[in-house]
C-alpha cells in the first residue's frame, strides 16, 4: 500500500527512462587524481592509512608507507622526499608503526 | 605552587591572549625574569599552525581575500575557536559561519558560501568509503513497490543552497578552469551537489530543485514522497532525468523497500 499520491505506473516509467538514457555527468572541476603513498605528513593523510591507524588524518609518521594522499595524476612517483624517499602507487614497507 | 591541570588551564588562556603575561608557573629565565619573548614564540606558533590549517582547508577563501585578509580573519576565529578534536583536519567547521557575521567580510555576502562549499569538500574527503550501485538496481522491484523504495546515499553527500553563483566562483580559483569573466557572472544562485563516490570529491552544479529532491531522500523520504513533493514545488520536475542523474553521479549506495 502506497502512502504516496503519486502514481506507481508514473513512477515506474520514469525509472525505464532513466535507465534507458545515457546519462553521462562530469563534475565541476574534476581533475583526475591517484592514491599516492607514503607522501603524507603525519596526521595529513587522506584516508585509508592502514594498520596501527584508523582512517583519515590519523597517520603517526611522516612519510608513512601505509598512508596516503591524493595528488594530480601522474605526479606520484615523481615526487622526491626528504631521505631519498619517494612516492608510490602501491603502500610501502617504509615508515610504518611498529 | 600550581598543580599541573591548573597550570596547563592558565598556559592555554594566556596563549590566546596576546598581551597576558605567561601564567605563574612558568619556568623563570636563570635572572628571574619571567620569559616573555619566549612565550610569544610559542603563542605565535599555536596561533601561525591553527592559521595554516585554515588556509588549507578553505584555499579559494584565502585566494579571494589575499594574504593579510585572511590571516587576520583567521587570526580572529581562532581566538575565540580553539581545535575541539586533535585531527586538524576536523578543524574549522564553524569558520563559514565565523565569516558570515564577520565585521570585515560583509562586502564579499558570497564569502560564507563559498567557505561552505570548501567545508563540504573537506567532509566528503574524509567521509568513510562506500561503493555506488548503478540504476539497474531498480529492476528487482516491481512497478507498485517503486513508491516505496528508499535510496541509501553516500555518506560523504552534501547539499549547497546558495543566494550567489558560489559554484562559478569556486570553479574559476581550480587552475583548471575558464577564466571568471565577471560581466558573464550569472546573476541568480547556484545549487550543488559534494560527494566522494570513489577517490576524489565531486562538485555537481545542480538546479536548486533536484538539490530539493535529494534532500527529500536523504532525510528519509521513500521515492515517491520524494518525487511528490518535488512535483509541488516545481510542476515541471523532471522524474526520469533526476533519478538517471542520481545514480550517475554515485550517489545511491543501496535501493531498498
Amino acid at each position: 500500500m502506497s502512502k504516496s499520491g503519486i502514481s506507481a505506473a508514473l513512477l515506474a516509467g520514469a525509472v525505464v527512462t532513466a535507465m534507458t538514457s545515457a546519462a553521462d555527468i562530469k563534475p565541476a572541476g574534476a581533475a583526475e587524481n591517484e592514491k599516492c603513498y607514503g607522501i603524507s605528513l603525519k596526521g595529513k593523510n587522506d584516508c585509508a592509512a592502514g594498520e596501527g591507524t584508523t582512517c583519515a588524518g590519523t597517520s603517526t609518521i611522516d612519510y608513512q608507507g601505509n598512508a596516503w594522499t591524493y595528488v594530480p595524476k601522474g605526479t606520484c612517483e615523481k615526487m622526491e622526499l626528504p631521505g631519498d624517499r619517494k612516492g608510490s602507487l602501491k603502500p610501502l614497507d617504509r615508515d610504518n608503526p611498529a | 605552587m600550581s598543580t599541573w591541570p591548573d597550570l596547563q588551564t592558565s598556559v592555554s588562556k594566556a596563549l590566546m591572549e596576546p598581551n597576558m603575561d605567561p601564567p605563574d608557573g612558568v619556568k623563570r629565565l636563570k635572572n628571574g625574569a619571567v620569559p616573555v619573548k619566549r612565550f610569544n614564540v610559542y603563542r605565535n606558533n599555536v596561533a601561525l599552525s591553527l592559521i595554516n590549517v585554515l588556509r588549507q582547508t578553505f584555499p579559494v577563501v584565502a585566494e579571494l581575500v589575499g594574504k593579510d585578509f585572511f590571516d587576520t580573519m583567521a587570526r580572529h576565529f581562532s581566538r575565540t575557536h580553539l581545535p575541539e578534536s586533535p585531527m586538524m583536519f576536523q578543524y574549522g567547521d564553524k569558520f563559514p559561519g565565523f565569516i558570515k557575521d564577520y565585521e570585515p567580510a560583509q562586502t564579499l555576502p558570497y564569502l560564507k558560501d563559498v567557505a561552505h562549499v570548501e567545508w563540504a569538500r573537506n567532509v566528503a574527503l574524509y567521509a568513510k568509503d562506500q561503493t555506488s550501485v548503478a540504476i539497474d538496481q531498480l529492476a528487482q522491484f516491481q512497478q507498485d513497490q517503486m513508491p516505496d523504495v528508499k535510496f541509501d546515499l553516500q555518506a560523504s553527500l552534501q547539499l549547497i543552497n546558495s543566494d550567489w553563483p558560489v559554484i562559478t566562483i569556486w570553479q574559476a580559483h581550480q587552475g583548471q578552469g575558464e577564466q571568471i569573466n565577471l560581466s558573464k557572472l550569472p546573476d541568480h544562485g547556484q545549487s550543488a551537489v559534494i560527494l566522494r563516490p570513489h577517490l576524489e570529491v565531486n562538485v555537481h552544479q545542480v538546479d536548486p530543485i533536484t538539490a530539493y529532491f535529494i534532500a527529500q531522500l536523504q532525510q528519509g523520504q521513500s521515492f515517491g514522497q520524494a518525487v511528490e513533493a518535488s512535483v509541488s514545488q516545481q510542476t515541471t520536475f523532471d522524474i526520469s532525468a533526476n533519478l538517471a542523474g542520481l545514480f550517475s553521479i554515485g550517489a545511491v549506495t543501496a535501493a531498498h523497500l
